[in-house]
């Protein structure tokens, strides 16, 4: 009876002891601590994910103009820097253009201190003045505005002859003394004129006798109208004064 | 006889000198600035202070105070300039001190102030003594630290001053810091956003981490970490 007894246990522990595959276990898994400051490379698989997944960006040049996709053009234009002070030139130069009726437009060559001496006291008292401008001041003042043809002709150093009355024959008297000076061509009352039209403009009559010629033709008829009304009243009146006269004169020959 | 325009044009190299008008930049408006009673930076405590009857407590390494990025103390509270930690790290005590040092000597008290953006250290580290053996319970407290993570702003410089003027020193600190790190300002922080966004949009690569993780393509679930969830295979 022991004997069966203990046979039967044996196989009992036997059964236990066969191999079998449990259905939970522990393991040891990411229990290695990460280095954040000098992580461990990559796993082979994550590291093909991160190269699928790097960001792909369009080449930039595609569906450009020629002239940006060719890399030959190197050249960039700076942009211009304007100073407040240049600001300042610039309205100075707008105001002085502005106020006259007559500018000269001169090619600058070089010349001495003290030509431009003799220019200024040739200048002063004909309300006339010099000025002066680089391309730059010369754009900021009279692009979009009234004179911007003028700056067609600013190619090169270039000064201006400023008048504020209307007598183009004093300018160009003026001009022809300036050696150091080449005119180009000139502004009348806002129309820009080349230098043979200010010399045709030189000989013109003075503008207020032409308004007065043309005040008396379209007041002629009136005034001839006016005469012919008044002429046998004006005849009576002269031979009445005559006559008063002539007497004064035989009575005065007479008392004497 | 040839005027400078066609020199510059056909020999690009060379150093023209040409007389122009000088163009006089009015001085910098600091108006809306205002500069504290104490701009230096303060003194930050070795050891923080602890009740008499507290033992000072002991704490585990916590890794996950340097992990991932800074979501709250990532921007300049001054809108100036100062140091960003690119990467996760710890500052001690003694990198504290060479902070304060090198900032305080170099910087103009006159017209800059500077200001901490980091706790004084406040973690404790333990350390068993040179050469024991392992066991006989957790080490002795050795010092404390701050920890930081990426993107955390370290310390603000402000005042009337431009960028580079703080720039040589706030870099010498940045580079001797024990993890990345860089001296910025308010206006390249913000400068980076925006194209952070512009290249983020132009991106025509459909598969992104995030997309890929969110979808689990290729069963990444079984060999990502839970961070890469949050974080999409940006931070370690």
């Amino acid at each position: 009876m022991a004997a069966i007894e203990s046979t039967t246990r044996l196989i009992h522990f036997q059964s236990l002891l066969k191999p079998w595959v449990p259905t939970a276990t522990a393991i040891r898994w990411r229990t290695r601590k990460p280095n954040i400051q000098r992580p461990i490379p990559d796993h082979y698989v994550k590291a093909r994910y991160k190269a699928a997944l790097q960001p792909i960006y369009p080449d930039p040049l595609v569906d450009m103009p020629w002239f940006k996709v060719c890399g030959n053009i190197l050249t960039q234009k700076e942009d211009e820097e304007v100073g407040k002070y240049e600001e300042l030139l610039a309205k100075q130069f707008y105001t002085r253009f502005a106020d006259s009726q007559l500018i000269a437009i001169l090619h600058e060559n070089s010349f001495k201190a003290h030509e431009i001496i003799k220019i200024k006291q040739m200048l002063h008292g004909h309300n006339m003045q010099m000025v002066f401008g680089s391309r730059k001041i010369a754009t900021m003042a009279l692009a979009n505005t009234e004179f911007e043809p003028v700056l067609r002709l600013h190619v090169g150093k270039t000064a201006y002859l400023c008048s504020k009355d209307l007598q183009v024959s004093k300018l160009l008297k003026f001009t022809k003394k300036m050696t150091s000076f080449v005119l180009l061509g000139g502004v009348v009352q806002g129309r820009l004129l080349t230098r043979n039209e200010l010399q045709w403009c030189s000989t013109l009559p003075d503008i207020n006798m032409l308004r007065a010629e043309l005040c008396s033709i379209l007041a002629s008829s009136t005034s001839q109208l006016s005469q012919s009304l008044t002429y046998q009243q004006q005849q009576l009146a002269r031979s009445l004064e005559q006559h008063v006269k002539q007497n004064d004169e035989i009575s005065c020959g007479g008392d004497s | 006889m040839f005027s400078t325009r066609f020199l510059r044009q056909w020999c690009p190299r060379m150093l023209i000198q040409a007389a122009g008008m000088k163009n006089y930049t009015p001085p910098l408006d600091y108006s809306g600035i205002q500069l504290p009673e104490k701009p230096k930076l303060t003194y930050m405590d070795k050891v923080p202070t602890y009740a008499s009857n507290l033992k000072p407590p002991k704490m585990a390494k916590r890794l996950t105070l340097m992990r991932g990025p800074e979501l709250i103390h990532n921007e300049f509270i001054h809108k100036q300039y100062g140091i960003v930690a690119l990467c996760g790290g710890r500052l001690n005590s003694g990198h504290m001190e060479m902070i304060r040092m090198t900032i305080n000597r170099k910087m103009d008290a006159n017209k800059m102030f500077a200001v901490w953006r980091i706790d004084p250290p406040w973690q404790p580290l333990t350390r068993k003594g040179q050469g024991k053996r392992m066991g006989g319970g957790k080490g002795a407290i050795d010092h404390y630290v701050t920890p930081i993570k990426a993107g955390r702003v370290i310390v603000e410089v402000g005042g009337k001053c431009e960028f580079v003027q703080v720039f040589s020193f706030l870099n010498e600190v940045a580079q001797i810091l024990p993890f990345k790190a860089k001296a910025t300002s308010y206006d390249l922080m913000e400068a980076e956003k925006i194209e952070k966004k512009e290249l983020a949009a132009s991106n025509i690569n459909p598969y992104t981490p995030e997309y890929v993780i969110k979808n689990n393509m290729g069963g990444c679930h079984d060999w990502i970490s839970p961070y890469d969830k949050e974080w999409f295979f940006k931070y370690v």
